[in-house]
């Protein structure tokens, strides 16, 4: 699959994808997008980079496992619900407020880091399943590779 | 801090202290040691300070965590919570110890399990410190979760494996019928506290008597009653360190911890509470000790002998319906005799009236001082010789080691047979005068069999220390191959436990200080025993602070008097048991035919029944799936339609929009629908995934089109990542002939029926009349639907000024007034005018903080239900993972192999690749 007119355009896609992946998830609170939505862009991104680099260089370029991914995706979920506990509120219940004029009164909300964790565990559970089944297409021998 | 966060820290301080373990390198012990002995050290300190400030009274104000379901952070730290707490985290600390020379340097079962074992610690610090159900029984099932860890300690070992599941299986399906028991006691009371519950009082009405027959299946396996004893046995196929912890000291008592937070709510009101528990207690009391009386294996004698003390226990909490009552021995009652002179006069005299129970919590605590030690000590000699019985004979005069250890030993079994100098001794007393004063409560001749049980359960434990001391201190006949020999042994026996071949016996053993905390945490706690056995007031002095339940004695007692039945029946018990002791008969070895009931139930569950269903519904072809699943979408369907038949009228309110604004809708769905009669027609599997891929990229112009930008963008990435996974997968199946179809008009005809059921789905909802919803807006107009409710509260709440906070869906409540100046509402219509807000005087209800409903709902009025689904997400991932990495990566993806480093400290990691590192580092 991996063609240089792939390879070549994957390096524009790439960090394009995952920098839109995270602009529809920090405005996912006022305007279309959201945790879940970025996570699949971004995972899309990845995958592409998957499909035109290889494996390895996937393997390269993620500072994580894909599980370790997951995993922190969940605590943030986990956490963002416990914190509440901690202000002696029911399990969670969200806030939320506004930043200086400075930052043109960005709203904040506790459910960013929420929708971060689902984020995480989105583009942890999509890449690493496409990348265990694509391992297992590349693997056994490479007459199979022409299916 | 807070006193309920200053437990709950205490609580999962083992736990947080577990998963630090993980991060030192595994060649370093020292520190991992130091580690896992800080969980236990924290709980104790932390629990320490809030005796130290609050007493062991006050309830802490409870946090709420989830109520909807009733789950709050409530705990309370009375004096059975904390004893409780306080015994697990102080027998931990030694076991934390004894571990580390029972495993000795093998560093990878060290590794493995003080994490583990702290897991538990938190699990049943929870346990003894909850007040909510709910908390109680996310602790409960946590217990047995660890506990199966632990059981199935050596996950190699088939045998193993089977133990822990039985006792997994066993104890869990009692948690579920006490789930039941608890949620309709709390439903039925409309308390879900313990202390509210003790404050309301109970009624002895039917569902009372139901929830506490449920509750107490649930505490009978846990606390291994007969005849759900069997798994405790079992058990035994841990590592000695869990035995003498989980099996003996904490997890097998929460049972009768259970029962005894119960006693002071149902026992009085609930009639059943006597005839149920006494008989089960009883019969679980003599059989136990049966049983151990005819074992040959040092941890199954423990085992079975702790059954019965578990019995004695439930039992003595089942006497304690009665009261005690004046008789004619009452002149003689007034003369016991307390721990001091002075205090001669207490006794029946002040008790009347009172629950017939004595010092239950002294009867719990002496068990723990003596099981523990015999667990402990039947480990080291088990690491240093062997574990059975006739293998030991004259193991005394061995060497300085084995006479140390012996000594122990006996010394922890002269406590078991109550002689009189330890607390046994005393404890065993006030279960007899809990009989004896049961009986003249009642005078039913139902205590005739009570007496013999609880006589002839001092004479098999007298029995055993007999058997025990005459075999360990034989004059040894020649063995010189002693060591070799009990590996070769133990499994000869017929009855299944294999602890015997455990690794850790393969081991060279260490020298130095280390091996000394074989014996070191048995002498510890059985000192105990002794102190309080033969030092007046010590006993009172040292736990009696913890008392609860000081009935009838107000101090505790050292001295029996010799006017009541009681002293005669443990006389009977030393002098029978002396004699059972020394004869010939009882000898053979005897196995529990318990042991049979759960193989049998597995095996009809396995081999009958679950095939039997699995073959019924996995008929291994998708058609027959996809079939059921429509079919039972339409069966629904046709089962509210019968219901409502006005279901089925074609809706009146509709009003249909001009063609020309419907004829890009139009278009799209006439390719969704070519697309869907195309999936059929086609053949080629690639082919079919690309046709498939066109109506789902069709209906993401629909969303667009019908401005849903929200669901077009999902929808879209969805599409290419499906696409994708798809081909993927298809390219790894078999080549596969598509034959004829056939069934095809059976197949018409299903897509027929599911095409109709949701068409018609789809137009009632759109459409059909809709529930109303309790919210008003402030006009005091019903909100039409849930949609309007999100909508309107999405942003910020614009209908629930009036509403009391609780009422405040998706629990977003701001307790002060909200300030928002600036930022505009891109696309929203439903923006605050800011002069209807900035009253101080009214609370103002946020809502979600997003003008995007969809994210709103997501992660906030449904973020529970996204967590949910998340979770899910990733334990999908977990099995694709765990399905494709049978074979290990080679070739190309080398890079992954420096990882593996780093993968070792990672706790997520899954049990396949840990495996694989077990058989790569173990010494063995």
């Amino acid at each position: 699959m991996s063609t240089t007119i792939l390879r070549t355009a994957s390096r524009f896609i790439v960090p394009l994808g995952l920098l839109f992946a995270f602009f529809i998830y920090f405005k996912g609170h006022q305007t279309p997008g959201g945790g879940f939505v970025g996570g699949l862009v971004a995972s899309v991104s990845l995958v592409v980079h998957r499909m035109a680099m290889g494996g390895k260089s996937l393997e390269r370029m993620l500072p994580i496992r894909e599980r370790t991914m997951i995993a922190i995706g969940l605590l943030c979920a986990v956490g963002t619900g416990t914190a509440a506990l901690f202000f002696g509120l029911p399990f969670f219940t969200s806030n939320h407020g506004y930043l200086s004029d400075a930052f043109d009164n960005f709203e904040w909300a506790t459910v960013m880091v929420f929708d971060l964790g689902v984020m995480l565990v989105v583009t942890g559970v999509v890449v690493g399943m496409i990348d265990a089944l694509s391992i297992e297409t590349e693997e056994p021998d490479k007459e199979g590779s022409s299916r | 801090m807070a006193p309920v966060w200053l437990l709950t820290t205490a609580i999962f301080a083992p736990l947080v202290c577990g998963l630090v373990s993980l991060i030192v390198p595994r060649r370093i012990i020292g520190l991992r040691v130091a580690i896992a002995l800080a969980g236990p050290m924290v709980a104790i300190w932390l629990i320490g300070s809030h005796i130290a400030t609050h007493g062991t009274g006050s309830i802490p104000p409870a946090v709420e965590w989830m109520p909807t379901v009733k789950l709050e952070l409530a705990l309370n730290p009375d004096k059975l919570g904390l004893f409780f707490a306080l015994l697990v985290a102080c027998i931990g600390l030694l076991i934390v110890l004894y571990a580390r020379a029972y495993f000795g340097p093998d560093r990878d079962s060290l590794y493995r399990f003080y994490p583990t074992l702290l897991l538990f610690m938190t699990a049943m610090l929870g346990v003894a410190l909850s007040d909510n159900f709910m908390l109680m029984l996310l602790f409960w099932e946590m217990t047995s979760i660890s506990s199966f860890l632990l059981i199935g300690w050596e996950r190699d070992d088939p045998a193993a494996v089977k133990k822990a599941m039985q006792a997994f299986v066993t104890t869990a399906m009692g948690g579920l019928a006490m789930m039941g028991g608890l949620i309709l006691l709390g439903a039925h009371t409309g308390q879900w506290t313990y202390s509210g519950l003790l404050e309301q009082g109970v009624h002895g009405d039917g569902l009372t008597t139901t929830a506490f027959v449920l509750i107490f299946i649930g505490a009978m396996a846990k606390s291994a009653q007969f005849p759900l004893h069997f798994w405790l046995p079992g058990a035994m196929a841990a590592p000695t360190p869990v035995s003498a912890y989980l099996h003996s000291a904490t997890m097998v008592k929460a049972g009768v911890y259970l029962t005894g937070r119960l006693w002071p709510i149902l026992a009085a009101a609930v009639p059943l509470w006597p005839k149920l528990i006494i008989p089960i207690g009883a019969i679980t009391m003599v059989y136990g000790a049966y049983i151990a009386l005819r074992k040959e294996d040092l941890k199954q004698i423990f085992a079975y002998t702790t059954v019965s003390q578990l019995g004695l226990l439930i039992c003595m909490y089942g006497l304690s319906a009665y009261n005690f009552v004046a008789h004619h021995a009452t002149g003689s009652g007034a003369e016991h005799i307390g721990a001091h002179g002075e205090h001669g006069a207490e006794g029946l005299a002040a008790a009347l009236g009172q629950p017939n129970l004595i010092w239950d919590v002294t009867q719990i605590l002496n068990h723990a001082f003596y099981k523990a030690p015999l667990f402990i000590l039947a480990g080291a000699i088990g690491h240093v010789a062997s574990r059975q019985l006739p293998e030991l004979r004259g193991f005394f005069w061995r060497d300085r080691t084995s006479r140390i250890m012996t000594t122990v030993l006996l010394a922890a079994a002269f406590a078991l047979a109550a002689f009189p100098g330890t607390l046994s001794f005393t404890a065993k007393e006030f279960f007899f005068y809990q009989i004896y004063h049961g009986y003249e409560a009642t005078h039913s001749a139902w205590f005739w069999p009570l007496f013999a049980a609880g006589i002839a359960t001092g004479m098999f434990n007298v029995a055993i220390f007999t058997r025990l001391f005459t075999t360990l201190t034989a004059r040894p006949e020649i063995h010189t191959h002693v060591h070799e020999a009990a590996h070769g042994h133990g499994n000869g026996n017929g009855h299944a436990h294999t602890g015997h071949a455990h690794a850790h016996d393969g081991h060279s053993h260490e020298t130095g200080l280390w091996p000394a905390f074989l014996w070191i945490p048995g002498a510890v706690i059985v000192a105990f025993q002794f102190i309080c056995g033969l030092v007046p007031g010590a006993y009172e002095l040292l736990f009696g602070w913890l008392e609860p339940s000081k009935y009838y004695f107000e101090h505790f007692p050292m001295i029996p008097s010799f006017s009541t039945p009681p002293v005669y029946m443990s006389l009977a018990c030393v002098v029978l048991g002396m004699g059972l002791g020394l004869s010939p008969v009882l000898r053979k070895i005897y196995a529990d035919p318990f042991d049979h009931l759960y193989p049998g139930f597995y095996t009809g569950v396995t081999k009958k029944l679950g095939p039997w269903a699995f073959g019924l519904v996995q008929r291994g072809h998708a058609g027959f799936y996809v079939g059921a699943v429509t079919l039972g979408i339409f069966a629904l369907f046709a089962w509210a339609v019968s219901f409502h038949p006005e279901l089925i009228r074609w809706p009146t309110g509709a009003v249909l929009e001009p063609v020309g604004d419907l004829l890009p809708g139009y278009l799209i769905v006439t390719i969704v629908a070519v697309a869907t009669v195309l999936m059929p027609i086609v053949k080629d599997r690639a082919a079919r995934v690309l046709v498939l891929g066109t109506a789902g990229f069709s209906v993401t112009a629909v969303y667009y089109l019908y401005q849903a930008p929200d669901l077009a963008l999902t929808q879209i990435s969805i599409e290419i990542v499906s696409l994708i996974l798809f081909l993927l997968v298809l390219s790894l199946l078999p080549d596969r002939k598509v034959g004829k179809p056939i069934y095809v008009p059976i197949r018409l005809l299903i897509a027929a029926a599911i095409g109709i059921a949701s068409f018609w789905l789809t137009l009632t909802s759109s459409v059909g009349h809709q529930p109303t919803m309790p919210y008003t807006t402030r006009e005091g107009v019903n909100l039409a639907n849930l949609g309007e409710y999100f909508l309107r509260n999405s942003y910020h709440s614009q209908d629930t000024l009036e509403v009391e906070p609780e009422q405040v869906y998706g629990g977003v409540v701001d307790r002060g007034v909200a300030h928002r100046t600036g930022y505009g509402t891109p696309g929203s219509s439903h923006e605050d005018a800011p002069e209807t807000r900035g009253d101080p005087s009214v609370t103002l209800h946020k809502g979600g903080g997003g003008a995007n409903v969809v994210n709103v709902i997501l992660v906030d009025f449904r973020g529970f239900d996204t967590m949910g689904e998340i979770t899910v997400l990733g334990l999908a991932a977990m099995g694709v993972w765990t399905l494709l990495r049978r074979h290990p990566r080679k070739g190309n993806h080398q890079a992954s192999q420096p990882n593996k480093s780093v993968e070792r400290n990672d706790p997520s990691e899954d049990p396949e690749d840990d495996r694989e590192l077990v058989t790569e580092g173990s010494p063995t």
